[in-house]
């Protein structure tokens, strides 16, 4: 007895109604019988001769690592791209997308995350006019099709045996790492090449494909290496009050372990600083990130909901117990990676507050020190 | 969960959602006959199944209402069309007993409005309910969930 769809052949995931066994592995992408063969789904296919309308070029290195990426692909390979937060990921993948396109090949575009989708579905849409470029996620599955299609990781068991190229954004980020349901969608879903792209990777995914890395930022500066002050809470928040005010003129992100330190943190530092909080059981994330965007207030409190994803010009980071379990090094490397992305700020500091000097610190400003090295 | 069950046809937790009140139900349909609110015919064919009936497959169920057109009421945007939509069975067979009305979710509240002014149950049994239809509640209710 096997399930298709995800290659499950555990007995015990299977249940019995009315004449037949379903899969219950993969029942959240909608329920599947034993032993039925998954259908290709025929999707709309056509040559587009088409270049990208960037607002700023690309950096010759950045030309570079496209190009190589481009070039593994059409030879036949998965690969991966290896670069630091802020590199310029999704614009390296251009030359690949109009390659494909060109030749009437299938493209796809799936992230871990679906505000993501919905912010790229917009950026894939003004680079490319002329193309029609569809989100496909929770609350946006009414058309399915278009030249170039943006979907969260889930919704790629719609597309079996229907992608040229699949690119993958974010592999390390959680529903993807480590859920064999989900990659084995993902699988299903690609008969050509896939191209993964992360900041953090783990070492099982570099194994698996060529790796091409770019660890400079498109404006040349270094990535940021965070200080590391080891203390108490109560000094790290007194050291939290000492930067605020020494670092008047930014806004600040300050990353805490829980929802419990949002709250808490939000009213202690009310009477030193404007600020809001953010989590992930928070109704009005979109209003509060937009008044931050707004400058509205100087302080934005939050948990990991924002260490991917987010860009706000000439914003300094801080950490608070930044030793907690919640914070891996993947973690800490994504959060500083919100520092110094634009063009206009290309600098800016982090503080890293802890009790201990934990492994995942330790890893992290090795690694990105290795970054700062290697570029 | 409920989703997984009703929309993916995961049959497998249908005794999953009245675990914890077996016993409850057992004393109240000792003297009561269960009947639950109805799915469209297009909605039964399309699933295999009527999630209601099979939730409560250690009881005899009633099923007294039907629906004269296919409306989804999770994803209608006039909710109080449900109203019109749903009749009681005309020569329906049922005992005398006292009646529980069942249903497995309430949103605003129409649906099981509607199975109140026509069946007049002694009982009400919701296996869950929207938080914004809890809000719509005194306090002093709201409590009590």
């Amino acid at each position: 007895m096997k399930c298709f769809r995800c290659n499950n052949t555990d007995p015990t995931l299977f249940y019995y109604d009315s004449g037949v066994y379903y899969c219950r592995k993969c029942i959240m992408f909608s329920r599947l019988d034993a032993n039925t063969p998954i259908k290709k789904v025929t999707l709309s296919k056509k040559m587009i001769n088409t270049s990208p309308k960037l607002k700023y070029p690309l950096t010759p290195k950045q030309k570079e690592t496209s190009h190589k990426v481009c070039t593994l692909l059409k030879q036949g390979k998965d690969v991966f791209l290896y670069a630091c937060t802020g590199a310029g990921k999704t614009e390296i993948t251009y030359e690949s997308i109009c390659a494909y396109l060109k030749e009437g090949k299938k493209v796809c575009f799936a992230i871990s995350r679906r505000q993501v989708v919905l912010e790229l579905k917009e950026r894939l849409q003004s680079v490319f006019p002329s193309l029609h470029v569809i989100c496909v996620a929770q609350g946006y599955t009414d058309e399915i099709d278009g030249d170039i299609i943006v979907c969260t990781m889930h919704q790629l068991y719609r597309y079996p045996y229907c992608f040229d190229l699949l690119i993958m954004d974010e592999v390390d980020a959680f529903p993807y790492i480590g859920n064999e349901v989900l990659e084995t969608i993902a699988s299903l879903s690609c008969i050509g090449q896939k191209l993964y792209l992360s900041a953090t990777p783990d070492e099982t995914l570099l194994h698996k494909s060529e790796v091409v890395t770019l660890f400079q930022r498109p404006h040349g500066h270094p990535l940021p290496i965070p200080k590391v002050f080891v203390c108490s809470k109560f000094i790290q928040f007194i050291l939290i009050i000492y930067y605020l005010n020494k670092y008047k003129s930014h806004q600040i992100l300050l990353f805490v372990p829980t929802i419990q330190d949002c709250i808490t943190m939000h009213y202690l530092l009310k009477p030193f600083v404007s600020n809001a909080y953010v989590h992930s059981q928070f109704v009005n994330k979109d209003q509060v990130l937009q008044e931050f965007h707004n400058k509205s207030f100087r302080c934005l409190i939050s948990t990991t909901l924002l260490e991917r994803g987010i860009t706000i010009p000439d914003v300094y980071v801080f950490v608070y117990q930044a030793n907690h379990s919640v914070f891996t090094c993947s973690s800490l490397i994504q959060i500083f990676g919100r520092i110094g992305r634009s063009f206009t700020s290309p600098e800016g500091k982090g503080i890293c507050l802890c009790s201990t000097y934990s492994d995942a610190i330790k890893n992290c400003i090795k690694q990105l020190k290795q970054m700062n090295q290697d570029a | 969960m409920l989703f997984q069950y009703k929309e993916q046809n995961d049959i497998a937790l249908a005794p999953v959602f009245l675990k914890d009140y077996q016993d409850i139900f057992k004393k109240i349909v000792k003297n009561h006959s269960i009947c639950v609110m109805p799915s469209s015919n297009e909605r039964r064919m399309k699933r295999g199944f009527e999630p209601n009936i099979k939730l409560l497959s250690n009881y005899f169920v009633y099923s007294p209402f039907y629906k004269t057109n296919d409306i989804k009421q999770s994803s209608s945007s006039n909710r109080k069309e449900i109203e019109e939509v749903i009749q009681l069975k005309l020569m329906y067979p049922m005992d005398q007993k006292k009646k529980l009305l069942f249903d497995d979710v309430i949103t605003s509240g129409h649906t099981m409005h509607r199975g109140i002014v026509l069946l007049h149950p002694d009982v009400v049994f919701l296996l869950s309910a929207h938080p914004e239809w809890i809000a719509s509640k005194s306090m002093e209710k709201q409590k009590k969930f």
